[in-house]
């Protein structure tokens, strides 16, 4: 059984078709890199799997049961997903450790077990020393290395990178790549969406071609 | 628990001046409803007072036998409302009478003016002075009635004045709540809108919308109960100052106090759920 699967999902905005007639699963501990130009759909793609996005038409199905996107089965299927973005989406106001143990926070943890367990996430990615800094003294690689941090630190069984390369020079670039192969290395499945088709070389991974919101697989 | 509270405190620290002024505004506005209410509850006390003495007096017809008497007793204690009927006698009357004003005048006639009587107490309760009144009415088309005393009108007219009291009370509340909700929904709202990056990121990890929510109702709860305490600080201040002339009791003035509190956290939370609603839908 798949963990997460798309049948037929459309999403229309007014006139605007973005995803049309998307059949896609997702399997426990896979890789899967979705390739498309800016616009394709893809960021609307990730959102639909995070359950961001509900779609127009169509189904979603977490574990072979039909997703309703109700407010407590969205915050629980998030809970087994984290999500990183190009901007990285750290909040500003709180230091490296807090932004990553907010997460942890939100589901109900303690302070202690929450800031030791993301302490943990934070030396995973090689950032346990920046713990006490705020983010905007890092840079945009050390940033995503938080984010990524943020999103592993409640061990989900989905990663979702939606062009987390994007902003990053080429050696943060690679950092940021490694770490996410380790990641789907030690067991968890990767979604990830780029425009970089270099990337489509480098894995022999699973590969769906993404274009005006329909899906190829290749 | 520590997380909310923290998160409490983070938004109350950055409201800054936003959030003194929803609680300034919060307690101006419940003192201005507890005065009323005392206004209305020292009124109330007075007029319970006065109108538990209201009776209706029957002067009876000089040379009324026994039995005809006896038999407009049983009558009028029939009638509904009635609680007690009490034969007065001419000398009763006249002994009340010197009791009252004196017994000179009384000594300077040569017999006693006085008419026998039926007093009438009626069951306490709204509405007494216009019972009184149609008792009385009644009662003075009766064979062997001289005259029917209800006491005039004052009953009706500190009726109708604690009646329009307790309206004035309803629509200054009205206006008290909806400006203390709308004083705390603002900065709510302000709240809301500068921490929408925090509330999307909760959103994206997982949060329920009852752990997003729960700091800002909490938030709004601790800015009416503040606005609310001050009031009661303000309005305690104000009886111990004022309170020999308004005749209110300590239980008056702990229900007017409770009710100010109680009020301002129930206004603080229907506030903060009225700007949660609005902005995050």
């Amino acid at each position: 059984m798949s963990l997460i699967s798309l049948e037929d999902v459309w999403v229309e905005k007014g006139k605007i078709k973005v995803l049309s007639g998307i059949w896609l699963e997702v399997e426990r501990g896979e890789f899967l890199l979705v390739l498309g130009p800016t616009g394709a759909g893809k960021s609307t793609l990730l959102r639909v799997l995070h359950m961001d996005e509900r779609p127009t038409r169509g189904r979603v199905l977490v574990d072979g049961k039909v997703a309703k996107f109700g407010g407590r089965e969205v915050a629980l299927w998030r809970r087994r997903v984290g999500m990183i973005f190009q901007d990285f989406k750290l909040l500003p106001d709180r230091d490296v450790l807090e932004n990553v143990a907010f997460a942890l926070y939100v589901t109900g943890m303690g302070r202690r077990d929450a800031r030791r367990r993301a302490l943990e996430a934070l030396a995973s990615v090689n950032m346990a020393h920046r713990r006490h800094d705020m983010p905007y003294v890092l840079s945009g690689g050390e940033q995503q290395k938080v984010a990524i941090a943020r999103a592993l630190v409640h061990g989900p069984e989905l990663l979702l990178a939606d062009e987390p390369t994007g902003n990053l020079d080429r050696e943060a670039a690679e950092d940021v790549l490694q770490l996410i192969e380790r990641v789907h290395r030690e067991g968890t499945a990767v979604v990830l969406a780029t425009h970089m088709w270099e990337l489509a070389g480098r894995w022999p991974f699973r590969k769906v071609l993404l274009e005006g919101g329909r899906v190829r697989e290749g | 628990m520590r997380y909310l509270v923290r998160e409490v405190l983070r938004s109350l620290r950055w409201g800054g001046r936003a959030t003194l002024i929803a609680v300034s505004t919060t307690c101006t506005a419940l003192v201005v409803l507890g005065l009323f209410l005392a206004g209305t509850l020292a009124l109330y006390r007075t007029s319970r007072r006065l109108m538990s003495k209201v009776h209706v007096e029957v002067y009876l017809k000089d040379g009324i036998s026994q039995r005809h008497m006896a038999k407009l007793k049983r009558t009028i204690v029939r009638m509904p409302g009635v609680v007690r009927v009490s034969y007065i006698d001419k000398d009763s009357a006249a002994a009340e009478f010197c009791r009252t004003f004196g017994a000179e005048l009384l000594s300077l006639l040569p017999e006693n003016p006085l008419p026998a009587s039926l007093r009438i107490r009626l069951k306490p309760g709204p509405y007494v002075g216009a019972r009184a009144r149609e008792l009385a009415e009644r009662i003075s088309k009766m064979r062997g009635v001289e005259a029917v005393n209800y006491g005039g009108g004052w009953t009706e007219t500190m009726e109708r004045w604690l009646w329009m009291a307790l309206g004035l009370d309803l629509l200054v509340s009205l206006a008290v709540g909806l400006a203390v909700a709308s004083a705390v929904a603002g900065t709510v709202r302000l709240t809301v809108w500068a921490r929408r990056e925090v509330i999307e990121m909760m959103r994206l990890v997982g949060a329920t919308e009852g752990f997003i929510r729960r700091p800002f109702v909490l938030e709004g709860i601790i800015k009416g109960l503040s606005g609310g305490a001050s009031a009661a600080l303000i309005l305690t201040a104000g009886y111990k100052t004022f309170g020999h002339i308004v005749p209110l009791s300590t239980r008056d003035l702990c229900f007017i106090l409770g009710g100010c509190i109680l009020a301002g956290a129930y206004l603080g939370l229907l506030g903060s759920r009225m700007a949660l609603e609005e902005v995050l839908g």
